[in-house]
Parts: C-alpha cells; sequence; structure tokens
C-alpha cells in the first residue's frame, strides 16, 4: 500500500557518477517497520552497502533522510537526519540538524534522498518541487559555507534553503561538517568529507507541497496539549528561563557544579574560570534568537562581536558543545575568542567538537613533550593559547603540515604520530563528547555502546544529571529512584541507558528534536503513540509496545552495520583517563568510571550475548531482523539461548 | 563560611553571583540570604535545585554544612 499521510511516500535517488535520478516508492510496511528518519536510513544503509566499503568511496551512500512529523507543525519537529557510513570511525556514521531544510524536503515531494556514486566535477544538487537538477558548481569549491549559501541563495533565490560543505569537506578532514543554512550544522561523524568524496558541493532545496494529514481534528488536538505543555505545563518555565533564554550555553555553569565540565583536555570536570563562558555572559554578544521549524522553545542564538581583535564575528551559536570543545577544554576563557573560533569551524564546515578534542590532544601532548615546537612550525601550542589553536584550525583546513595528520582525527592522528595515545580521547574513532564519565556514571556506558562511538545523542540520560526524581519514578518504579537519579552510581545505568537509547532511535526516527525529548523530558512512548496515529493513518503506531519494539529494532540494526563492518565488543572501552585517573578537583574528586557492571546490566536487557558482544539469534527473530542475522552469519557464529 | 553560588536566570534576577553567609544548617543559610534574593528564590521555588558539593539535596532542614562547602542554586537544564 502507498502511503497517504505523514509521508510523501517518494524516495528520491540520485547518481552522480551517471548524473541521473530516479524516484521510488516508499512503501507503507517499511514505514511500518523502521517508521522514517534514521530507522529507514538504517534499512536502506544496510542494504545498500557492503561490508567493508570504504566510506569515501563512490559506493558509499549519502541519505538524507525525514521522519513523518518533519513539517506536519508538531513543536520541536523541525528537524532532519544525514547517514552514511563515517569517514572518521569506518563505521555507523549519523547527524541531524536543525532549521527549514528538513520539512522544505518533504514539501518538495521527498521523505529521503539517496546520494549515490561520485561527480567528476563539483556539481550541487538542485530539488525544486518535482524537478530535480545536478547543477555544474566548480565555481563554488573551494568556497566557505556562508559564501557558498550566498552565491545559491543569490543564484536560485532565497526561498530556497541550502545545506553545503565548505573547504574542510572539500579537503576530505575527516571531521568535516555539513552546514545548513547557515548555522545548522551536522556536525558528527565526518558527512562532510562523504560529500567532499563525491564532489558535492551542496544541496539546495524548495518544495511547495504540503504534508497531509489523516485525521486533522485529532491531530490538532495533539499539537494543542504541544502547546500546553510548551507554555503552561510543568516544564515550560524552566525551558523558556533556562533553554529559550540562553539556550544550550545554560549548561556550563550547571555542568561545571556538579563536577561535569570537561576541563584541559577532560584532565578534570572542574574550572574555576567557567562563568566566563558562561550561558549569561554569552548573552551579551546576542544579537538574534530564533528558532527551527515550529519550535516553541526558540534555543537558537545569533551572536555577534563588535570590539577588540575578532571584531566582525557574526556567527550561529556557539552551542554549549562548542564552548566547551574550544573553551575549557583548552583553558580558554575568552568567550569572544570561542565564538570566533566557533565561526571559523562554521565557515570551514569542521566539527565543533572534534576540533577541540584533536586541538586539545595537540596541547597536552605537547605539554607532556611529546610533541614539538618544529613539529607544530615553530608554534608554541600552551594551554590557554588563542593563537595556537586558531592555527592549528587553518592548519587542519588547508592539511598543512602537521594538520594533514590531525586532519583525519585524533585517533588516526595518535597512531600515525606513534604518541600520545592515551590523550587522544575517543570512542570507536570519534572523539568524546562535552560531558565525563567520573561525574555523570552513564555517560560511560552511553559512549562505549553508542554505535557512532562518544556519543551524547543517542542514549544520554538527564534524570541522572541533576535528578529528576519524579520521572525516575514514573518510567522506572519508585522502588529504583535513589539508585537511578545518583549519577555517581553505576547501578541501574543498563536499565536507563538502554530505555534512553530505544527513545532516541524513536525520537531520530520521526523526527523530533533531544530538546523536549531529551531535557526536558516531556515527550515519552506514551507521547509518540497520541502522536503517529492521527498524523500517519498507521493504527499500529498506536500501541506502545509496538513502539518500543521499532525502537528496539532499529537500535539492533544500526549495532549490526557495525558488526557487519568487524566492531563488536572489543570496541566498548572508554579512554583510561576516565576509568584509571580518579577525577583531581571539583565535586566529582576522586572518581572513576567503572563500565563493567554498566555494561553486563545493559547487554542483559538488550538481549545480547556479554561475552561475543553479539545479539542472540533469538533477538533478532523477535525483532524481524531475520535478514540481518543471516548476513551475519557469514561471518560470525550466532550465540543462541540457553533454555532449562 | 559556606558559599552560595547562583545560576542562570536567578542570578540575573538576583544581581548577584556569590553570596558568603555562616551557618550550620541549609535551611538556616538559606534564611539569612538577602531579601531581594529570597524573592527570586521563592518565584521559582516550585522549580528551584538545590545542590551542596555537586549533589542535589531535597530536605533543606536535614542538611548540615561544613564551613568551605558550597552550595549551588538554580533552575532545572540539562541535556549537554
Amino acid at each position: 500500500m502507498s502511503l497517504k499521510w505523514g509521508y510523501t511516500g517518494k524516495i528520491l535517488y540520485v547518481d552522480l557518477s551517471k548524473s541521473k535520478y530516479w524516484v521510488e516508492e516508499l512503501k507503507e510496511s517499511l514505514a511500518k517497520t523502521y517508521v522514517g528518519g534514521s530507522g529507514l536510513a538504517a534499512y536502506i544503509l544496510w542494504n545498500l552497502v557492503d561490508g567493508g566499503v570504504d566510506p569515501l568511496s563512490p559506493e558509499n551512500p549519502l541519505i538524507i533522510a525525514t521522519g513523518p512529523a518533519t513539517g506536519a507543525l508538531a513543536p520541536s519537529a523541525g528537524r532532519f537526519a544525514l547517514v552514511s557510513k563515517s569517514p572518521l570511525t569506518n563505521i555507523w556514521g549519523e547527524s541531524h540538524a536543525g532549521g527549514f531544510f528538513g520539512p522544505e524536503v518533504k514539501y518538495a515531494g521527498y521523505d529521503v534522498v539517496v546520494v549515490l556514486g561520485k561527480s567528476s566535477t563539483p556539481v550541487s544538487l538542485v530539488i525544486d518541487d518535482g524537478n530535480v537538477e545536478i547543477y555544474r558548481s566548480t565555481g563554488l569549491w573551494g568556497l566557505n559555507t556562508r559564501d557558498t549559501t550566498n552565491e545559491l541563495r543569490s543564484r536560485f533565490g532565497k526561498d530556497y534553503h541550502v545545506m553545503c560543505i565548505g573547504p574542510a569537506g572539500e579537503e576530505l578532514v575527516r571531521f568535516a561538517s555539513v552546514i545548513v543554512d547557515y548555522y545548522r550544522a551536522f556536525g558528527r561523524t565526518g558527512l562532510g568529507a562523504v560529500m567532499g568524496s563525491k564532489r558535492l558541493k551542496a544541496v539546495v532545496v524548495r518544495g511547495s507541497k504540503s504534508v497531509e494529514v489523516y485525521d486533522p481534528d485529532k491531530y490538532l488536538e495533539v499539537l494543542e496539549d504541544i502547546l500546553w505543555r510548551n507554555s503552561e505545563g510543568p516544564w515550560a518555565l524552566p525551558a523558556q528561563m533556562s533553554l529559550g533564554r540562553y539556550g544550550t550555553p545554560s549548561l556550563v555553569t550547571a555542568m561545571n557544579a556538579i563536577g561535569r565540565l570537561p576541563t584541559k583536555n577532560h584532565w578534570t570536570g572542574f574550572w574555576g574560570r567557567a562563568d566566563k563562558l558562561s550561558g549569561d555572559e554569552l548573552l551579551k554578544y546576542r544579537v538574534s534568537r530564533g528558532s527551527c521549524f515550529s519550535c516553541m522553545i526558540m534555543c537558537k542564538h545569533v551572536t555577534k562581536v563588535s570590539n577588540g581583535r575578532y571584531e566582525g564575528t557574526f556567527s550561529g551559536g556557539p552551542e554549549y558543545e562548542s564552548i566547551v570543545a574550544l573553551g575549557s577544554n583548552l583553558l580558554i576563557d575568552n568567550i569572544e575568542a570561542v565564538i570566533y573560533m566557533n565561526q571559523l569551524c562554521n565557515l570551514y564546515g569542521l566539527d565543533t567538537i572534534s576540533t577541540g578534542k584533536v586541538l586539545s590532544y595537540v596541547f597536552e601532548c605537547y605539554e607532556k613533550g611529546l610533541i614539538s615546537k618544529e613539529e607544530l612550525g615553530g608554534l608554541e601550542a600552551l594551554w590557554g593559547s588563542e593563537e595556537a589553536a586558531i592555527t592549528l584550525i587553518n592548519m587542519i583546513v588547508r592539511r598543512e603540515g602537521i594538520g594533514n595528520i590531525l586532519a583525519e582525527g585524533v585517533r588516526r592522528a595518535s597512531e600515525v604520530l606513534g604518541r600520545g595515545y592515551e590523550y587522544a580521547l575517543h570512542v570507536k574513532g570519534l572523539e568524546v563528547s562535552a560531558q565525563d564519565p567520573r561525574g555523570h556514571k552513564s555517560v560511560g556506558l552511553t559512549w562505549a555502546i553508542s554505535v557512532r562511538g562518544a556519543d551524547h545523542l543517542r542514549s544520554l540520560t538527564t534524570v541522572d544529571e541533576l535528578g529528576y526524581r519524579d520521572i525516575a519514578a514514573e518510567r522506572f518504579g519508585v522502588d529504583k529512584v535513589d539508585d537511578v537519579c545518583d549519577r555517581l552510581s553505576e547501578k541501574y545505568k543498563g536499565l536507563i541507558v538502554k530505555d534512553q537509547e530505544d527513545l532516541f532511535a524513536l525520537v531520530d526516527s520521526i523526527i523530533m528534536c533531544k530538546y523536549g525529548t531529551m531535557w526536558p523530558p516531556m515527550y515519552y512512548f506514551d507521547f509518540i503513540a497520541k502522536l503517529l496515529p492521527p498524523l500517519t493513518g498507521i493504527k499500529e503506531f498506536g500501541d506502545v509496545k509496538n513502539l518500543r519494539l521499532i525502537a528496539e529494532r532499529i537500535v539492533n540494526l544500526k549495532r549490526c552495520f557495525n558488526l557487519r563492518e568487524g566492531v563488536g565488543k572489543e570496541s566498548e572501552v572508554l579512554p583510561k583517563r576516565f576509568t584509571e585517573e580518579p577525577m583531581p578537583t571539583g565535586p566529582s574528586k576522586g572518581q572513576v568510571c567503572n563500565l563493567e557492571p554498566m555494561l553486563r546490566e545493559y547487554y542483559m536487557y538488550r538481549g545480547w550475548d556479554y561475552e561475543s558482544g553479539l545479539p542472540y539469534e533469538e533477538t533478532l527473530e523477535r525483532l524481524g531482523l531475520d535478514y540481518v542475522a543471516n548476513e551475519l552469519k557469514k561471518k560470525y557464529v550466532l550465540p543462541r539461548l540457553k533454555h532449562g | 563560611m559556606v558559599r552560595i553560588r547562583i545560576h542562570g536566570i536567578l542570578k540575573e534576577e538576583c544581581g548577584v553571583e556569590v553570596i558568603d553567609i555562616e551557618g550550620t544548617y541549609l535551611n538556616e543559610i538559606m534564611s539569612k540570604l538577602p531579601k531581594e534574593v529570597k524573592n527570586v528564590l521563592m518565584k521559582y521555588s516550585k522549580y528551584l535545585i538545590v545542590l551542596v558539593n555537586g549533589r542535589r539535596v531535597y530536605d533543606l532542614e536535614s542538611i548540615q554544612l561544613l564551613p568551605n562547602d558550597y552550595v549551588d542554586l538554580m533552575i532545572p537544564v540539562g541535556g549537554g
């Protein structure tokens, strides 16, 4: 059956090698099984590539995916996903961005766009309603993301939305980002390099169609509930007074207060100068506040530096993750320098998180005498040096000198240099995000099990962050509240991380924002079961048990993608900094992260064998992933549950 | 002396970031806060998060503090 409501029912395929495109139907059975967005992209990617494909080869597809909620006016549902095999990690690559581009893809008539092959010359893909054009873009190659966006909007019109790469993606920097409409970023896992490898400078989209709703009256009732939650509900005021007023930078001093603010390459989790990078400090530079499509939280800020060394800096953000990566992580307390470096990364198309962690690796190696001034081209990589950080960013994007090695990401860089492995902070090759598993134990599990590596967006739990007892009681039972809410205890963290990972697998497939689902924890499985049926007409989405099953299916499929690449349990380890070096200062002083008990508990809830790290065959059968099991059996002996 | 640190919107509305107060119990210390600060905390009382040395506390009366302890006051944030 074809899809009528919540979906366009169409997948656009574009083959850049052959300069041709075609449209395939999105079958209802697939939507029922994987929902859309990230889940559907997982199914498509699994089927399009074989294990071992080079992420920078024409054989690696790039998938732009929307979900049923995208463009359907549900607040917090303006986001979309970009999926491919990651050139940074060689495993599952996924990133999400907000703004207005995702809804426009739906309005142009497509749920998903799959880009195949590789162009011989730089091109942009232009999607204008039903029309598709592969637009010669040689003149755009070399431009930064702002100039590229300006050029394309000047050529096609200001009502077109643009996602593009900058010089970093062109140079195949393995942590290159994709920038959407100037300020939104597909930051993680280096998907900008995948675009660069395809010589795809940009994707431009405009649409004028609409998203049809199955039961408009019932759907409006759900939207009214969302309006109430955002304007009058119990989380409305905190969300507006923290996220709305300060954006994600509201987290800087809060995370410092609990001893979980990464400082000096994650040496510690507390910094006495953190207030210089706080949300209210950043407010002084804010020139506008905006939102993603149809969102009431409005956490997006644009900042401008009007005086001094960084005068003229004007960019979206910086967000919490970028402030930490480029600020406290490098002991840089000049917020103007952080705003500038954030802009530089956005213009070049670099992931700020990975960039910051590559720089802090260099700084620590320099401090320990493992990298010399000569190797850095005469640069002194001293903690707190804005000049060193900015120079290194420029060297990375141009692949100059040691920048050519650093452009490979912190894991490869430490391997090539053969030094400072212990200061190269990553999990599965993805540089760690702005948390610390010593001060928030569940983060250790989150990072270890995430399919894309050290990740804060696939299963980060917030009930234990500042202790939200009511939510913990509702979701996990009153008897578990004390342990669940204790961020320094490993107990029940397998349970809550598994639950959050399932929720986010669904959230990333619908697609909704983490704000509203991660924090504040306003929307849970029961809400999604109310949202989807009147939107899509798919009654099965109204059953919470079924939604949980779909979520588990998506999580397992992505894990199996990594297993097919030969990456499994042996990769679920944390840098020794978090497991062997006790937190030296601050509220989490003396803590280390003991991963093993959390991992065991998590495996139990997942239905995976702890010894081999493989899912039990029965688990895959229960989830309808027999086709996945059959392929994995070519590589592994899948364990079976022992009965009796 | 116990150090009170005030964050985010509370800091903005109170107009103060750090206050040092003498006292043994948390509720005693809170009662010694300046009136303007107490008014702001009252306004956000439904949402107020109190941390003592980085750990969240719920029952202010029973919390005994030592000199050099610090108390953080904020409204809910999360997710980073």
